[in-house]
């Protein structure tokens, strides 16, 4: 992911459209803007864009089927909708496509801003584990999908290594100095919202220490050897709770 | 059973008969009688008919009818008649007839006998009431069955017209929101632009903002009323809605609010929110009523049982009387600014909470609002 969030802006009422762009500019966003659907479809093709904002209503393809296709073309794309005609189905059926919310017009900008600036910060994915070898093909794997990646690997350090603004923490079970749920203990304490996903190799000796581990707020246990599409899956999903979360709020 | 009997030949017919006088005229009185069926009619023996006559043994107020009709057949106006009448039977029960009777006269024109046939129809007579009756209540049914019809009616156009009402909000709500979007975004924009502009600009950028806060709210409200209000009921304490709803629709300064609600009122089964919007409602419309201060008084007591009044009253101007049949009409309102909703909006949602509201007033004096709902069963002792 690079530095400056891509944001795509599509909206067939232009000073609509045109004001948000200044706005978002001067936070220091990169962005783009498209006039309908279909030109949206077309940017995303060509470039990669980290969210994509799109009015409801516009002229041909509606903003929730532009949802649905850019979600298609990439699975995880942060994609959130905007209306004036607040109705329940409505945002239903956006969500139901993928969008992470439904924005009422008038916008409230501040609350916007707050939510991309969360996403711009909350990009790395941290993983704290002692095994090198896992640790660097598994980074290999994420860096090669877009994700940026920190390589925690003594626990010690773990709670001076985490800043609190990753997207989610892979935390090994069994670790030199402590296990999964003690360190997680640790981390809850001062991070109690803090995405944490688990791995391990050792199911069955681990059992409690995950159980345990789950009761205070991890999302899930993977069991190694990660099976890929599985591990990326589950990074989506958590990203997406996560963000809808922060947004809705 | 009728019998005629003509003089001096007395038909064996099997009818009953009856006596005419002549005494006007100076002819004989008294026609033999057949008696056969006589009391099968009247109840009376010949004998005893001869030494009545027609007008004692006729009900009053027929006297003076058959009389006319006697006369008539006398100066040969007509040869015969025929008419309904009372008799009184021997045992002093009214019979109706239907009488038919024709004048005999002699060759040269003088009155001979009347022949009379008398039919009993006094069955025919309680049938022909029993339908008068009928018809009547009838009558009355379908009047009664037509009012309420016509309320029917004017509540299914009161319906329609809310419909409508509440799409035109809907659709027009909608649209006002783009621009105010644009606006929002404008003032947004303008305010990150220039974080150190002069004071007078940024007080102007914030009234602006204001404005669009306040536009959206009407916007908000006229799609709401449209909306249909689906109610989550839950156990609420009175006296503690009503102190919310005064904090959330503050009292101006020149206004003194009296809470008289007592602390052990019964729970009421409502929609919280809902209710603290009619409270505030009234609340607010008291206020506006007294623009240079008075009091209010809140006040609610057990009405019957099983449901609590909550009252609003003001000291303000009060109600005219030609306002208080329309007052909770949409869109009715006799206020300079507002759409003339609240009371509208108010009901709606009183009545999906199983309540009413009613409201008193006195023109110069003030106005009361009451606001009528169910107490939760199980605290009815």
């Amino acid at each position: 992911m690079n530095d400056a969030l891509r944001i795509l802006i599509v909206d067939d009422d232009r000073y609509m459209a045109s004001t948000l762009i200044d706005i978002l500019n001067m936070q220091g966003y990169h962005t783009e803007l498209a006039y309908s659907p279909e030109d949206a479809l077309e940017l995303a093709r060509q470039a990669e864009f980290d969210c994509v904002i799109s009015d409801i209503v516009m002229q041909g393809m509606s903003g929730v089927a532009l949802c649905a296709a850019l979600r298609q073309l990439q699975p995880e794309m942060v994609v959130i909708l905007m209306t004036a005609y607040a109705s329940e189905q409505q945002s239903a059926k956006g969500l139901e496509k993928g969008a992470l919310a439904v924005l009422n017009k008038p916008l409230d900008l501040a609350h916007l801003l707050q939510f991309l600036d969360f996403l711009k910060k909350t990009q790395t994915i941290a993983i704290v584990d002692d095994d090198p070898e896992f640790c660097r093909t598994l980074s290999n794997i994420l860096t090669s999908r877009g994700y940026s990646v920190k390589l925690i690997l003594d626990d010690r350090e773990a709670l001076d290594s985490i800043s609190g603004n990753e997207q989610v923490i892979l935390l090994d079970m069994k670790l030199n100095n402590a296990s999964g749920d003690e360190v997680l203990r640790k981390i809850r304490q001062r991070y109690p919202n803090l995405p944490v996903l688990l791995v391990t190799g050792y199911g069955v000796e681990m059992a409690s220490a995950i159980a345990r581990a789950l009761a205070i707020d991890a999302y899930a246990c993977l069991y190694k050897p990660l099976v890929v599409p599985e591990l990326l899956k589950t990074l989506a999903e958590i990203r997406s709770r996560h963000l809808k979360k922060v947004l809705s709020h | 059973l009728v019998l005629v009997v003509r003089h001096p030949i007395i038909s064996l017919l099997g009818l009953s008969v009856l006596a005419s006088g002549f005494s006007s005229l100076g002819l004989p009185y008294a026609i033999p009688l057949k008696t056969l069926l006589c009391q099968g009619v009247l109840g009376y023996l010949p004998e005893e008919l001869k030494s009545r006559t027609w007008q004692e043994i006729s009900y009053p107020d027929d006297i003076e009818a058959t009389q006319a009709e006697v006369d008539a057949l006398l100066s040969g106006k007509k040869a015969s008649a025929r008419f309904t009448k009372r008799y009184f039977h021997k045992n002093g029960a009214i019979i109706w007839t239907d009488v038919s009777t024709a004048l005999r006269r002699d060759a040269e024109g003088k009155p001979l006998y009347f022949l009379t046939s008398v039919l009993d129809i006094t069955q025919r007579k309680q049938a022909e009431e029993e339908i008068r009756k009928l018809n009547t209540e009838l009558e009355e049914r379908v009047a009664a069955r037509t009012r309420e019809l016509e309320i029917a009616q004017e509540q299914l156009v009161r319906q329609e017209k809310l419909a409508i009402l509440g799409q035109l909000a809907g659709s027009v709500g909608h649209e006002l929101r783009n621009p105010l979007g644009v606006i929002g975004n404008a003032v947004f924009f303008l305010r990150q632009f220039q974080p150190d502009a002069d004071d007078k600009v940024k007080e102007y950028l914030g009234i602006i903002e204001a404005q669009v806060h306040t536009a959206d709210k009407i916007i908000h409200d006229l799609l709401n009323f449209g909306r249909s209000n689906s109610v989550i009921l839950e156990p609420v304490q009175v006296s503690q809605l009503v102190k919310d709803a005064l904090l959330r629709f503050p009292t101006p300064g020149n206004v003194r609010v009296v809470n008289n609600l007592p602390d052990n009122l019964p729970e009421l089964k409502i929609d919280r929110q809902q209710i603290i919007q009619v409270v505030g409602n009234l609340l607010v419309n008291a206020y506006q009523a007294m623009p240079s201060g008075g009091e209010i008084i809140l006040s609610a007591q057990q009405a019957e049982m099983g449901w609590l009044s909550i009252s609003v009253r003001d000291h303000g101007v009060g109600i005219l009387p030609e306002n208080m049949a329309k007052l909770f009409e949409p869109l009715f309102t006799t206020k300079a600014r507002g759409m003339g909703l609240g009371l509208a909006v108010s009901q709606k949602l009183t009545e999906a909470n199983g309540g009413k509201i009613t409201a008193f007033s006195e023109p110069g004096a003030g106005s009361t609002f009451v606001i009528t709902l169910p107490i939760i069963e199980e605290l009815i002792t």
